[in-house]
């Protein structure tokens, strides 16, 4: 005999780009609800929650590596317990932070990878990827608590470039702060075609909430 | 007989985001642990699932003071019950239903062999981040009576939006 509550709980984003000109200030400004969790950052919340070690993460290029050091690997120790993201990527940095790309395949949660990557420079085909930062302390909107994490990307050469994908990178702590070399992908958005002129800034922000 | 309730929530605490924070940056944050002492975090922690444990784990107390954000513990912990370790995980692997993906179901029982009726009207889940107990969950609910001898079993499904 006896009673069962059971309760459902969720994380979501939402998405918002700008589009920045040198003369006429802001040209595009857009904010929707994102629809990008894949696979990984499932496995990641799974795993910081259960602490049961997974090997189910996948890096972007679906490396096999070894089972005790691909994912999010759980450690018990003297100062306790944790896994990470680590997804706060410096200046030209492809592997941690927001990402762009250009490609329109559908998303998918099994994806692991960007469809397109757009590379950091100023060449053709490229952006400048400025630092992802987040904002210092999570914020409370009723009903939500977020926050928000932010990133540059400037187009330098004398094209146009079109953006379709966004997404977060990072690289996976699976102990003590010891940073898994692969590179993992958490979160891949097709957003509507945007296009960067030359001497534009494209600002992407995902907000991370806590209500759907 | 058995009463079985249902309900979506919206009760992750701004301990959870500061958490989910540290874990995204790489970089550690100050939370308030269980007894409100700011304490410095990395990252996430596991959920401890040993008998009697009530420092972690789901948790339920008598309290029916409304959530807020910035709430660090429940408001009268109820630790007169046997925690029993029982800690379902399913699905082994994140499924997609409909627009969400299952990441995690995780569930706790608790039994009353106080003698007398225990009112739960909260509930919640302490992690352990850096040895500390720290809330990421509460949730106030509809008073559930649970009489001497009765359980108590509380259930949490995680899910992500896609």
């Amino acid at each position: 005999m006896g009673d069962t509550m059971r309760l459902t709980v969720g994380v979501g984003l939402n998405i918002r780009t700008r589009i920045i000109d040198t003369e006429d200030g802001v040209i595009f400004d857009k904010t929707d609800k994102a629809h990008s969790f894949v696979n990984n950052f499932a496995y990641f919340l799974k795993h910081c929650l259960d602490g049961i070690g997974n090997s189910d993460g996948r890096s972007i290029t679906n490396a096999a590596v070894p089972v005790a050091h691909q994912g999010w690997y759980s450690y018990s120790g003297c100062c306790g317990n944790y896994a990470g993201m680590d997804a706060l990527g410096g200046a030209g940095d492809v592997t941690r932070g927001i990402v762009v790309g250009s490609s329109a395949t559908p998303f998918a949660i099994a994806q692991y990878n960007m469809q397109a990557l757009i590379g950091h420079g100023n060449g053709s085909g490229q952006l400048y990827y400025a630092a992802t930062p987040t904002t210092v302390v999570p914020v409370f909107s009723d009903p939500n608590i977020t926050f928000l994490v932010s990133r540059d990307f400037t187009n330098n050469y004398s094209t146009p470039i079109v953006v379709r994908e966004i997404g977060i990178r990072g690289n996976p702590v699976y102990a003590q702060g010891n940073v898994y070399t692969a590179t993992m992908q958490y979160c891949r958005d097709v957003v509507p075609e945007m296009t960067v002129g030359p001497a534009q800034v494209l600002n992407v922000q995902y907000i991370l909430r806590t209500v759907m | 007989m058995v009463n079985v309730v249902e309900q979506e929530s919206d009760s992750f605490l701004q301990n959870f985001l500061l958490l989910l924070k540290a874990a995204f940056t790489g970089i550690a944050v100050s939370i308030p642990d269980t007894a409100n002492v700011s304490r410095s975090c990395l990252g996430f922690s596991a959920l401890a699932a040993s008998y009697g444990i009530t420092n972690s784990n789901i948790v339920i107390g008598t309290g029916n003071t409304a959530v807020t954000p910035t709430d660090y513990k429940l408001q009268n912990q109820i630790t007169a019950m046997e925690h029993v370790p029982l800690l379902v995980v399913q699905p082994t692997v994140p499924a997609l239903n409909g627009s969400y993906i299952e990441c995690m179901i995780c569930s706790r029982s608790f039994n009353n062999r106080s003698g007398a009726e225990i009112d739960v009207n909260e509930i919640g889940i302490c992690v352990i981040a850096s040895t500390y107990s720290i809330l990421i969950l509460r949730d106030v609910v509809a008073m559930v009576p649970v009489l001497n001898n009765q359980t108590i079993q509380v259930a949490y499904k995680f899910r992500t939006a896609v």
